[in-house]
């Protein structure tokens, strides 16, 4: 019999940030998009102000002061970092595991009924606070669709102290009948409501529906959803994560671009950004795409989107060349007179350098040649972003807002938290 | 217009127009098929994608000359449907926004679009002729075909280099690879064919002459310039705009200095890699060829479908070594010989292999190995 843990972060980002701003408890807290978008996380705090998922900054600037909310812009770098310490924690609890997300892992619990999975959870949980100052909450559950039910409750019944067990449990009927169906993991809202016409309005509902015609109407996908839901594991445990199909790098200006010079510098920075994370997944990509965009809700300027996909000959992970393809394609979408919003690089066609499908015309792969490998390695010791393009200029004009972002408290030597 | 036609001649003629018109278009003209009657009994067929062009000439009984343009397929499928045999009565009125076909008891009336509106493809200058056989043209694209690139980056790989070759004879040759695997075949070199200029003929154009060609073995007019080519097969002229950019010099990847041979009967090969390549689920379908002095071991290993293997008998005038292919590529090119064994000329598991027909030295193909 399976038995999986869902361990699940609490308002992860939010969290991240009290953890060196102990003053950042018990308040409202928001956390914006890239570029200070919309809101993204919210804290405890912040929920029950009212503040929705999603909510533009710029609308409810007024309304986050009256209400005395902490508005932060998003500082990846401490959440990575975070997370990556948070999964090294938890995967010292059990042989596998998989990381769902940043905030989010799956424990494969299978042969650990013998202990009580409710103390067990209770020391993971304490574990991961104590060592990492991030609060999880956990569910148990035969199947992974159950354990993220167990979760969904752990984390909104003030009774279950954030672990709930639905292995073999009598509340498993009550769980499943408070759980909506638009809550159940793999139900979207175009599905939830076909279901909700039919009257399936619970979790407890879509585990009695008819087989053949959730089948019909949802495929193997909804049929299997049904079948976790009664408790049979048909969602395997990926602890082997796949190698990554795409690389993307784009951002959002904080003022639109209308210069090429500019647009160059900063298609420079993301192709530059790309190929080193391709290099630190130890892939090579055969293709690039590069593309540019204006804001589609500024209607009072042209409209442009323009995007092209160069090939890369050789496979290659090296700065140099992805750099000069990515150029080469913008040379070729390049419009003058547009207010670029929005850029971006992406790496395709992604393969191991051992595993690359070879070229007759080119056949060799180029990974990690010396240059790149010197590049890194002098990035790594002096900071992200210490060596750069000759074509990135300074300032960097096209960054995006980050007005309220906190340090990189973890990942910066400078910006180290000082214990006064 | 006023026309009358026979149904099987009016099938024949849009069979040969109507594959070039795609189902779905940019502009509502290029759905259509463009057709003039002349005074001297005959009805010319016109479709076009504004890169090829395809012009079929059909007799016909002309009451009153004119022209009209009436989607293609639709057109088409109403010539299929109608029986064998029935004569065809197709005329407009007026300004041509009307097509009326009326066939025996069955009339229909069809929405015309301006036959001024219909895209004319200028044939320019085509400085260079020769003729040649169906079954050379035929030989030369359909045994090359399966090589033609399908990446859009690499645009030029996207058609057949048809070109003179002078390297150890003077030939016609066809070549198309797409950076995986080559052929290459020649055909003996067709009067005024010597002198031409490299061309790269589009995937569509080779598909539409590989169709006009299967009805006949007669002569194919060539007529070419650096942009364009015109394909005359019979009572059709299929004109075409060329693939603009520069093969890759393919020469310096046919390898020349491979030394081990290995050779195996075609069918026994073609069937052992079919079979066992079944549980290759990967994209890649690869296998890997064992090497042994009388045998290959050919098998395959999938990440949830476990592994397969089967011994083929065959012939290795090397050391024992692996070799690993993309499954796909190997029947491809069993696929293209015709005798009844296949020869892999070899250096090692990392270089390009030459695969060619023992009794046919005109064709050549080369397979990029993969690691397995």
């Amino acid at each position: 019999m399976t038995i999986f843990a869902l361990v699940d972060c609490n308002n992860f980002y939010a969290s991240c940030e009290r953890i060196f701003q102990p003053r950042l408890i018990n308040k409202p807290i928001v956390v914006l998009s890239n570029n200070d978008g919309c809101v993204i996380a919210r804290s405890n705090e912040a929920k029950i102000l009212g503040i929705p998922m999603g909510a533009p900054y710029f609308k409810f600037r007024n309304d986050f002061k009256k209400k005395g909310v902490i508005v932060l812009s998003s500082n990846y770098a401490l959440y990575g970092d975070i997370s990556n310490r948070v999964m090294t924690v938890l995967s010292s609890f059990t042989p596998r595991s998989e990381i769902y997300s940043i905030d989010e892992c799956f424990l494969d619990l299978s042969g650990f009924d013998h202990l009580n999975l409710t103390e067990y959870c209770k020391h993971i949980r304490q574990c991961v606070l104590q060592w990492t100052g991030i609060p999880v909450s956990i569910g148990v559950g035969q199947t992974k669709t159950l354990s993220k039910i167990a979760n969904r409750l752990a984390k909104t019944s003030k009774k279950t102290e954030g672990i709930l067990d639905l292995n073999n449990s009598p509340w498993i009927d009550i769980a499943l009948q408070k759980t909506e169906v638009n809550n159940v993991w793999g139900i979207g809202r175009r599905w939830s409501r076909v279901l909700e016409r039919q009257d399936i309005l619970t979790a407890y509902d879509l585990r009695a529906a008819p087989e053949r015609w959730i089948r019909q109407k949802f495929g193997i996908v909804g049929l299997r959803t049904v079948k976790e839901l009664q408790g049979l594991s048909c969602v395997k445990l990926e602890d082997e994560s796949p190698d990554k199909q795409t690389i993307c790098v784009s951002r959002s200006f904080g003022k639109p671009l209308t210069d090429y010079t500019a647009l160059k510098s900063a298609i420079a920075t993301f192709s530059d950004r790309a190929s080193s994370k391709v290099r630190k997944h130890g892939l090579i990509a055969g293709e690039i795409n590069v593309f540019v965009q204006t804001s589609p809700f500024n209607t009072d300027i042209e409209q442009y989107s323009k995007s092209i996909t160069l090939s890369l000959h050789p496979q290659t992970n090296s700065t140099q060349e992805i750099h000069r393809a990515a150029m080469r394609g913008l040379n070729q979408i390049f419009k003058p007179n547009i207010h670029y919003k929005k850029a971006g690089v992406i790496l395709i066609n992604l393969s191991r350098p051992e595993k690359a499908v070879k070229d007759l015309f080119y056949p060799y792969v180029q990974s990690n040649d010396q240059l790149s490998k010197a590049y890194d390695i002098i990035n790594q010791r002096f900071g992200s972003g210490f060596l750069q393009l000759g074509q990135v200029k300074k300032p960097k004009t096209w960054y995006m807002n980050q007005n309220y972002k906190t340090p990189s408290f973890t990942t910066r030597w400078d910006e180290l938290p000082r214990a006064k | 217009m006023k026309v009358t036609i026979e149904r099987s001649a009016l099938l024949s003629s849009l069979g040969h127009v109507q594959s070039v018109v795609e189902r779905r278009n940019t502009i509502p003209i290029l759905s259509n098929v463009r057709l003039d009657a002349d005074s001297g009994g005959k009805i010319k067929l016109t479709a076009t994608d504004m890169d090829l062009a395809v012009v079929d000439t059909v007799l016909a009984k002309v009451e009153q000359q004119g022209g009209v343009t009436a989607p293609a397929h639709m057109l088409y499928d109403i010539a299929r449907k109608l029986p064998d045999g029935a004569e065809v009565r197709i005329s407009t009125k007026g300004s041509s926004e009307k097509l009326t076909l009326e066939s025996g008891r069955f009339s229909m009336s069809l929405s015309c679009l301006p036959i001024e509106d219909f895209p004319v493809m200028a044939d320019g200058d085509l400085p260079y002729n020769f003729s040649a056989t169906a079954k050379d043209i035929k030989r030369l694209f359909l045994k090359t075909r399966f090589a033609i690139s399908q990446e859009e980056t690499r645009h030029y790989l996207n058609g057949i280099y048809l070109h003179s070759s002078k390297a150890d004879k003077v030939a016609l040759r066809a070549v198309a690879t797409d950076g995986h695997r080559l052929a290459c075949i020649d055909a003996n070199p067709p009067k005024n064919s010597e002198d031409i200029p490299g061309i790269i003929v589009p995937r569509k154009v080779v598909g539409e002459v590989l169709k006009l060609l299967e009805e006949t073995d007669s002569e194919v007019q060539i007529s070419l310039s650096e942009t364009k080519v015109r394909f005359s097969i019979g009572s059709v002229t299929l004109t075409s705009k060329l693939i603009d950019g520069s093969f890759p010099d393919y020469a310096r990847v046919i390898p020349a200095g491979n030394n081990e041979v290995l050779s195996v009967d075609r069918k026994a090969l073609s069937k052992a890699v079919d079979l066992v390549s079944t549980v290759s689920t990967e994209k890649s379908r690869a296998i890997k060829l064992g090497l042994r002095n009388s045998k290959i071991i050919i098998s395959a290993v999938g990440p949830d479908a476990g592994s397969a293997e089967e011994v083929v008998d065959a012939k290795f005038s090397g050391d024992d070594f692996d070799i690993g292919f993309n499954a796909r590529y190997v029947l491809d090119i069993a696929d293209q010989i015709e005798g009844g064994s296949i020869e892999f000329v070899l250096a090692d598991s990392a270089s390009p292999t030459l695969v060619r027909d023992p009794e046919d030295e005109s064709a050549v193909f080369v397979i990029m190995p993969m690691r397995v």
